[in-house]
């Protein structure tokens, strides 16, 4: 496990990428550590204060701390996009690897499932979900795979593709293997590289467009904050009221950066094969 | 008094193997590209046949017919009296095995040298014994013990062919297709490695395919050579006699390339 990580923090982009996220994982696993001030507790007396050593990042309009708002946000926003990642990645390349590797109709069936999906508009579909299901964690999530599973399945298949004719995937077919072993141990760990890279730059998508249906109303719901429902608030006042977007906006902008790093950099390592 | 039986191991029968265009503009004006063309020869159980030729005559396409990689657009291939196809494919599989030029594209980049080898080894064996089977094998292929949590990146190109000798040894194959399976190495390795062939070949009985560029390699292993060319076999016979009384201009050219002296 040492040796992975120091390979990794020896790749510059890795090394940035964890610089950034480590610190808000941390404060998103401290919360109340670290952020003391009950995120929902309203105090109509302290509305809309700007940022000062009191409130780290000032106040909203029902008086709630902002800075522990962001900090138990982070918690939310991570869980949502890890665990949406976690579904997308999982679905996406169980589908690719088996389309990409059988071929014939299965491939047939399977891509065209997802060229409906990539061709569906998702924000309608998004929005046609949330309207006939209660919101919640769980809903979220699987909304939020839905929207991304599908660049998995194509990049996992066209990855089978390439791995199913080399020589070693060859050798042992005339070792007369069967066809799920060879996938589960040829096949497949020579796909994990390109699965934890794409797996970090989804989480940074993801970041984005949980955010979004936060701001449009679909996503985490109040007094829950995600970072995308601070983002929302910061729209009804932006100029006499600017720390309530600007240090949601730079904390999401942030984040998805880092996810951006950490991914190019494990790229790069899965290409030199240090991976 | 000892009873010499000669048995073909493997028969091909006028096989023809093509290659079909691919890319959207070959489709429309498709251009058939025929590989191998009309090639009939069989393999005697026990001995070395080479198929020799310049690189694209169609001996790798042949090889890849044989194993089941790619589909003939016509003739037959008879392994021990079976005929090869869809469906006997399967069960005749192992018996057959491929050594192929890259040894290291040929072993999985991620799997450790011992559990490769022992991939190979039919199941049911009890763990305990699959290592001690697998660590047989790497002696008797020359690799060290040490090797068997190895990944493959970190041997050498004739260690990497060694653990895929021995892999085919695991499955418990009859007939080994070497494709070019020297010309990667160094002089030193090769004349080891055809050392290891020659023994092994001797000790288990096994009959091989040699599949070469190189007169001069071959000349130490094959009992027989078939000279191939754009697709056909245009001289066939004894190591001996192609190299001493060639009875083509090609055969007489690779002659002369190998710099072997009659």
């Amino acid at each position: 496990m040492s040796r992975i990580f120091n390979i990794v923090w020896k790749n510059r982009n890795c090394r940035w990428g964890l610089v950034i996220l480590l610190p808000v994982f941390f404060a998103g696993m401290a919360g109340g550590f670290l952020a003391p001030i009950d995120p929902i507790r309203q105090n109509l007396d302290q509305v809309l204060q700007a940022p000062s050593w009191r409130y780290l990042c000032g106040t909203d309009f029902y008086g709630r701390d902002l800075f522990s708002r962001l900090v138990n946000g982070s918690r939310i926003t991570l869980g949502l996009s890890l665990s949406a990642a976690l579904l997308a990645v999982l679905g996406g390349t169980l589908l690719g690897l088996t389309a990409g590797f059988l071929r014939g109709w299965v491939d047939g069936i399977m891509m065209r499932t997802v060229d409906v999906f990539m061709g569906f508009p998702r924000l309608f579909a998004v929005l046609l979900v949330a309207g006939f299901c209660r919101t919640g964690f769980g809903a979220t999530v699987i909304v939020l795979a839905l929207f991304v599973w599908m660049e998995t399945a194509r990049l996992v298949r066209a990855e089978t593709l390439t791995i199913r004719e080399a020589l070693y995937v060859k050798s042992a077919t005339a070792l007369g293997l069967s066809k799920l072993r060879i996938a589960r141990t040829y096949i497949f760990p020579n796909l994990v590289g390109t699965v934890i890279t794409n797996t970090t730059l989804l989480i940074g998508t993801l970041i984005i467009i949980e955010s979004s249906l936060s701001f449009l109303g679909f996503g985490t719901q109040e007094p829950a904050a995600s970072w995308g429902t601070i983002l929302s608030q910061g729209r009804i006042d932006p100029i006499g009221a600017w720390w309530i977007a600007v240090f949601s906006g730079l904390l999401i902008v942030i984040t998805v950066i880092g996810f951006n790093l950490l991914g190019d950099g494990l790229k790069q390592l899965h290409d030199e094969s240090k991976l | 008094m000892e009873i010499q039986t000669t048995h073909t191991l493997l028969r091909v029968n006028n096989l023809v193997v093509e290659y079909q265009p691919r890319s959207f503009f070959d489709q429309v004006k498709p251009v058939v590209s025929r590989a191998v063309d009309q090639v009939s020869f069989g393999v005697i159980k026990g001995e070395t046949l080479a198929l020799v030729g310049e690189s694209g005559c169609g001996k790798t396409s042949i090889a890849m017919a044989i194993l089941g990689f790619i589909k003939p657009a016509g003739g037959e291939i008879h392994y021990d009296g079976v005929e090869l196809n869809e469906l006997t494919i399967g069960k005749l599989r192992p018996q057959i095995q491929p050594l192929f030029q890259d040894s290291g594209s040929a072993l999985n980049p991620q799997m450790k040298i011992g559990r490769a080898i022992g991939d190979g080894i039919p199941p049911g064996l009890p763990a305990g014994q699959k290592r001690i089977r697998v660590l047989e094998l790497m002696k008797n292929v020359g690799l060290p013990e040490n090797l068997y949590d190895a990944y493959p990146r970190q041997m050498s190109g004739g260690q990497k062919q060694r653990v895929c000798l021995a892999r085919a040894l695991a499955v418990g194959a009859e007939f080994l297709i070497l494709d070019e399976p020297f010309s990667a190495q160094d002089i030193s390795i090769q004349v080891q490695l055809m050392r290891l062939l020659r023994d092994l070949k001797a000790a288990l009985g096994l009959t091989l395919l040699l599949i070469s560029h190189d007169l001069s390699t071959v000349r130490l292993l094959a009992d027989r050579i078939l000279v191939m060319r754009t697709g056909k076999i245009v001289e066939s016979g004894t190591v001996t006699d192609i190299i001493s009384k060639p009875q083509t201009d090609y055969a007489c050219e690779l002659v002369r390339q190998a710099g072997i002296k009659p």
